[in-house]
């Protein structure tokens, strides 16, 4: 369960998004919609833990009972998935999947070949990510990003670089994987019908 | 403490060296007023005059040179075209082209033995031996793609595909955007990088030894000479010129600073006038054509010159080929290749590690435009600053000031090589590993510094070809104890012997050159593969 608490974000004494209590339980969908400049993105990096020198923020951040507002970026175990996929274009397809998995672990290349078996990408461990389609990029970075085992992800409008025929197919994969791996999703996004589970506007949000 | 860091290193880099000697300089029976003046107002006032409007010209030149050439330089472009030019030493550029150039150079032979113009050789020939002409060719091929290269960095972080299609749709033609609205945005970014190429031409010693003028000679080497000479005249002479020289610095500041405000107010309108040839663009094509040819020629004088046996003139080609030269200087030109070598590796693996942790300070706190104090050295005039460094250290300080010193130039260039593609990385990759579970520095070893492999091996190898052609600090800090082929090739042109020189000059080249090239291939392996994913 991810849980915000008390948050308050202000620029220059100016409150800018105020939550007093917000919760995602595990393997469901909360998607926030709003305007350009309603604080989607800003909510997003804070809850990231990406440093915010402009802002002044005080709430605390709560995930499966345990406070992780303090905690760096790595350490938070809350993972984040960009419209751009955000492959690496110095890393092949399996060392951008390897890249999400401890280095010790002695299992990491079984894990990554079988993660790319069940995306039906087996024949692209070795291609570099610009020479995948828009639709497998997504599907790997999705995947690179599960390998990590997040316990909350956010998704920043993750879809919206595919055309409308993947869209729905890509759209309905990524979602299955993260209800069957019960995990907290956060998706900010400008089309309704990316949004699976409950929508909520960055106006109530404000007011929740 | 960022603070207290950046006022201990005006300090020790800089307000203490020019301290240095002048105090005690005061008490010296022979600084008197008169002596002042008299030593001001008959000659070092002609040389500074000279210095200051000849470096003016030159910077002139060698930024709208650069701009006119800059249209067609891309990213591709700039490492695999200006990598090789970037590559070879100043002094060893020199050599080339005096026997490229010269009266009874390559290119005269050429025209005498194509037309039988010149039987003997011509005696008011445009190149001379020694003069400003000569040495404005040998710097502006040099400063040219360097200034290139700022421009291509530049270049990535302005949004000039987006300005052009927007001038295009107006009716404007891709040249005169170029000039009306990329050249504006790009002059203010260009300022460091001016200044710094105004202040090396004011304080070159080793090009003006070689083919700079004697009459009147320059300020640069007459402080130089003069601190060479060991009497209380002297001392007070290289004193004075040295801060005439900071004086000149401050001017040249204000000069490249007031470039941009003329350009805009008087540029501009010129411009605005239609006068569209597309004959231009197939000029400035040319132009980078003849700067590589020209480059590519010297280097090639260079190797004819040094396994010259006889070469009478005016054979286009040696009667005899020898490797004599070769074979006789080697056990002498080893060492000092040797020292050559660990001394640029070291002190440029030093710079660069220093520019990634400035540039990183840097990016953390989201500055994104150059900083002044990283450039500090590149800044001033070099010679005052080494001449307070040798007066505070001693003249044969040892290894590692002599490192130190190589290492203080070579970092100034490693940061200005790196910050453009350093800055304009996108933190959300650093973010997303993090998110992966990966520490701040394993994101940054992991992901950052793979994708800017290609920007850091070009530092590194900057960094190389700038500490090989120090002649300055290695001669005056370490010079008898750590000499150098660059401090060789100078103490041999300087005295005339270009055919000895070509071999030094070779020497000096071979290293820049294979590391510079060995980067422009890392430059391009990375950009292929990243130009399709990253935004």
């Amino acid at each position: 369960m991810l849980e915000i608490k008390h948050l308050t974000i202000s620029k220059q004494q100016h409150v800018f998004l105020s939550v007093e209590s917000l919760q995602v339980a595990g393997g469901s969908v909360l998607t926030l919609m709003g305007p350009s400049g309603s604080g989607k993105s800003t909510l997003l990096k804070w809850l990231l833990g990406e440093p915010l020198p402009d802002f002044q923020i005080a709430g605390e951040l709560w995930l499966n009972g345990k406070q992780r507002d303090q905690l760096p970026i790595h350490a938070r175990k809350i993972g984040l998935l960009h419209q751009q996929g955000d492959l690496f274009p110095h890393l092949r397809v399996l060392d951008n999947l390897l890249f999400a998995l401890p280095r010790k672990d002695p299992r990491r290349h079984q894990a990554a070949l079988e993660a790319l078996e069940a995306m039906q990408l087996s024949d692209k461990a070795n291609a570099w990510p610009h020479q995948l389609s828009g639709g497998e990029q997504a599907r790997v970075a999705l995947m690179r990003a599960l390998l990590a085992q997040p316990e909350a992800l956010l998704l920043d409008e993750p879809f919206s670089s595919l055309d409308t025929a993947l869209r729905g197919t890509v759209r309905e994969w990524v979602f299955a994987q993260l209800k069957q791996r019960d995990i907290s999703v956060m998706l900010v996004t400008h089309d309704k019908e990316d949004a699976p589970g409950t929508i909520i506007s960055m106006k109530e949000l404000t007011h929740a | 403490m960022g603070r207290a860091l950046s006022l201990a290193v005006i300090f020790f880099l800089v307000l203490l060296p020019l301290g240095v000697g002048g105090s005690t300089l005061f008490q010296l029976p022979v600084f008197s007023q008169e002596l002042v003046q008299e030593l001001l107002w008959q000659s070092w006032l002609q040389s500074a005059f000279v210095s200051f409007t000849f470096t003016v010209g030159l910077i002139l030149a060698v930024c709208y040179l650069s701009l006119w050439l800059g249209q067609r330089i891309t990213a591709g472009l700039s490492s695999s075209r200006i990598a090789p030019l970037l590559a070879v030493p100043h002094a060893a550029l020199a050599v080339g082209l005096m026997v490229l150039l010269s009266p009874s150079g390559w290119l005269v032979r050429l025209v005498h033995s194509l037309f039988e113009l010149f039987p003997s050789p011509p005696a008011h020939w445009w190149i001379a031996d020694k003069s400003l002409v000569t040495m404005a060719v040998v710097l502006v091929i040099k400063e040219v793609p360097f200034l290139l290269l700022m421009i291509a960095a530049q270049r990535d972080q302005l949004p000039i595909q987006r300005w052009q299609t927007q001038a295009q749709s107006m009716g404007y033609s891709v040249r005169r955007c170029w000039w009306l609205v990329v050249v504006p945005a790009l002059l203010p970014r260009l300022k460091f990088p001016l200044f710094a190429i105004a202040i090396y031409t004011l304080s070159v010693v080793d090009i003006a030894l070689m083919v700079g003028p004697n009459t009147p000679p320059l300020i640069a080497p007459r402080v130089h000479e003069a601190s060479l000479r060991f009497s209380d005249l002297a001392s007070l002479e290289a004193w004075l010129g040295q801060w005439l020289m900071i004086v000149l610095g401050a001017m040249l500041f204000v000069v490249v600073a007031i470039n941009q405000t003329v350009y805009r107010r008087f540029g501009l309108d010129a411009i605005g006038r239609p006068n569209g040839h597309s004959a231009q663009r197939i000029c400035s094509g040319f132009g980078s054509q003849l700067l590589l040819w020209l480059c590519g020629l010297a280097v090639l004088a260079l190797i004819v010159q040094s396994v010259a046996g006889t070469w009478f003139y005016p054979a286009l080609w040696p009667q005899q080929w020898s490797l004599g030269r070769w074979i006789n200087e080697w056990p002498y030109a080893w060492p000092l290749l040797q020292n050559s070598l660990w001394l640029a590796v070291v002190s440029a693996a030093i710079g660069v590690a220093g520019a990634l942790l400035v540039l990183e300070r840097q990016r953390s706190q989201r500055k994104k435009a150059l900083a002044w104090l990283p450039l500090l050295l590149l800044l001033i005039p070099q010679l005052p600053i080494v001449l307070g460094w040798q007066r505070a250290l001693g003249q044969d300080a040892g290894w590692l000031w002599l490192l130190w010193s190589h290492a203080a130039f070579t970092f100034p260039y490693a940061y200005l090589v790196l910050h453009g593609a350093y800055i304009s990385f996108p933190s959300r990759w650093l973010y997303q590993a993090q998110s992966l579970g990966h520490s701040p520095f394993n994101a940054w070893l992991h992901v950052l510094l793979p994708q800017l492999r290609g920007s850091v091996a070009l530092a590194f190898a900057v960094g190389v070809a700038v500490s090989i052609a120090q002649y300055l600090p290695t001669l005056w800090l370490a010079g008898v104890s750590y000499p150098t082929v660059t401090t060789e090739t100078v103490s041999l042109a300087a005295g005339g012997d270009w055919r000895m020189a070509s071999v030094y000059a070779l020497l000096q080249a071979l290293i820049p050159v294979v590391l510079l090239v060995w980067a422009s291939r890392q430059g391009n392996q990375q950009r292929w593969k990243s130009k399709h994913v990253r935004n």
